[in-house]
């Protein structure tokens, strides 16, 4: 009976080995501890006191200005940045849109190089676009990963 | 030392009478004295049926096992939602342009040739209803393997503001769970507000992994920029979140949102799943 036992239950032990190894490379059981982690990373739940509090937050749109602060602070945007809102202030609807794009069924459109000449109708203001978003870009670039 | 031979013979399955001979002795346990396989070496009907179900078993096992096989480019797109503008006021249109522009922008310069391709909800289109409808034709799209998604909405501790209507994170959640291919969501980044209270329903629902901000999101600007540079060289959604989640730029960027009147400011991004993604797993 023990022998009958063992033989079922050895191939079961691999096939739960394997199970667990192929969940590990996928991540569960990452090399770092969770508990070790930072906070935020242990998926803890925000405190109530906090979500009590956004029903008194401002509107919108002042979340809106800080994305604008925040992209003036990176190093020689802060003129491009003034120029394009500058741009879009006094252009009519179609200068800076979106609207030209086609659509598909469900409403979206592809992302493409072409997007910027159908997006801007000034070609100084679309040069001028495209280097701002490389200044963001290049700024956030993280070193090489090994 | 004996035990530990026959231990080992046991579990490679070559345990023989010629060995069990050899690693025997006197003081071996009645089960390691007895041989495996009859004289002759026919073994009983009730040993092979055994075999075979524990390796059925086995198999079973490992087809459920989950599985993260390797995505190359053609077999992952990203949806990318953007609506700052449709809830905001007219007189700061320009401002919900330029954000719109942006969000999408950064995207297409940091990781068009990352996906296959990228899809785009603006304005009035990124309602909740072409979102699902999105999600649903991307991910029964059988050349597809992942579908990331990354949100820029605004939104409040229940849920994310789509172009039509709010729409709690568990009605969001309750639509996701009824898509046939869902197991194909990986990825969704979010930068609303309070993003790290819809994360774990919406993971729950379908993806494998979410983040968001614990309050008011005030360091977009600096935060979505270093995940996306991240994200587009190999680094685990973890480590590339936990980059933009610089305590320096937190900090500067909140006090800049209190300074503004905002009183629940945290900036700070929680990650729910499988922080281990990348890329191409």
């Amino acid at each position: 009976m023990r022998l009958r036992l063992l033989v079922i239950a050895v191939p079961i032990v691999f096939g739960v080995a394997i199970s667990v190894s192929r969940h590990s490379f996928e991540g569960a059981f990452h090399p770092r501890d969770v508990a070790a982690s930072p906070a935020h990373i242990r998926g803890e739940t925000p405190p109530i006191a906090a979500t009590r509090i956004a029903r008194d937050s401002p509107h919108p749109e002042q979340a809106s200005l800080l994305w604008i602060d925040g992209i003036r602070k990176i190093p020689g945007a802060a003129e491009l940045l003034d120029e394009i809102l500058d741009y879009i202030k006094k252009s009519n609807d179609s200068s800076f849109s979106f609207e030209n794009i086609p659509r598909g069924a469900t409403g979206s459109f592809v992302l493409n190089d072409a997007l910027y000449e159908t997006m801007i109708s000034d070609p100084v203001i679309r040069q001028k676009w495209l280097r701002l978003m490389k200044l963001i870009v290049e700024n956030a670039r993280p070193q090489e990963r090994d | 030392m004996a035990h530990s031979i026959q231990r080992c013979a046991l579990a490679l399955g070559a345990f023989t009478p010629e060995l069990a001979s050899k690693s025997s002795n006197a003081l071996s346990p009645p089960l390691f004295r007895c041989s495996l396989l009859p004289v002759g070496g026919v073994m009983p009907l009730k040993l092979i049926r055994g075999s075979v179900v524990g390796v059925t078993l086995s198999i079973f096992l490992f087809v459920l096992s989950p599985q993260v096989e390797a995505t190359n480019r053609s077999a992952r797109d990203l949806v990318v939602v953007v609506n700052l503008t449709e809830s905001g006021r007219s007189d700061l249109k320009w401002l919900y342009k330029f954000m719109d522009a942006s969000a999408l922008s950064l995207a297409q310069l940091t990781l068009g040739t990352q996906y296959r391709q990228i899809h785009a909800l603006v304005g009035q289109d990124a309602t909740s209803g072409n979102f699902v409808s999105t999600l649903r034709e991307t991910s029964e799209d059988r050349a597809l393997e992942a579908i990331d998604v990354f949100l820029h909405l605004h939104g409040n501790a229940d849920g994310v503001r789509f172009a039509d209507d709010h729409i709690a994170a568990a009605q969001l959640g309750d639509q996701l769970a009824v898509l046939p291919e869902r197991r194909k969501l990986r990825v969704l980044y979010s930068s609303a507000c309070y993003g790290a209270s819809h994360a774990p329903r919406l993971v729950q629902d379908g993806f494998a992994v979410a983040s968001g901000a614990i309050a008011t999101n005030a360091n977009s600007a600096f935060e979505y920029p270093y995940f996306l540079a991240a994200w587009a060289g190999g680094y685990t959604f973890g480590e590339a979140i936990e980059l933009g989640n610089d305590p320096l730029q937190n900090r500067i960027l909140d006090a800049a949102a209190e300074w503004q009147g905002f009183t629940d400011v945290n900036s700070t991004k929680i990650i729910v799943g499988n922080h281990n993604r990348t890329l191409e797993y």
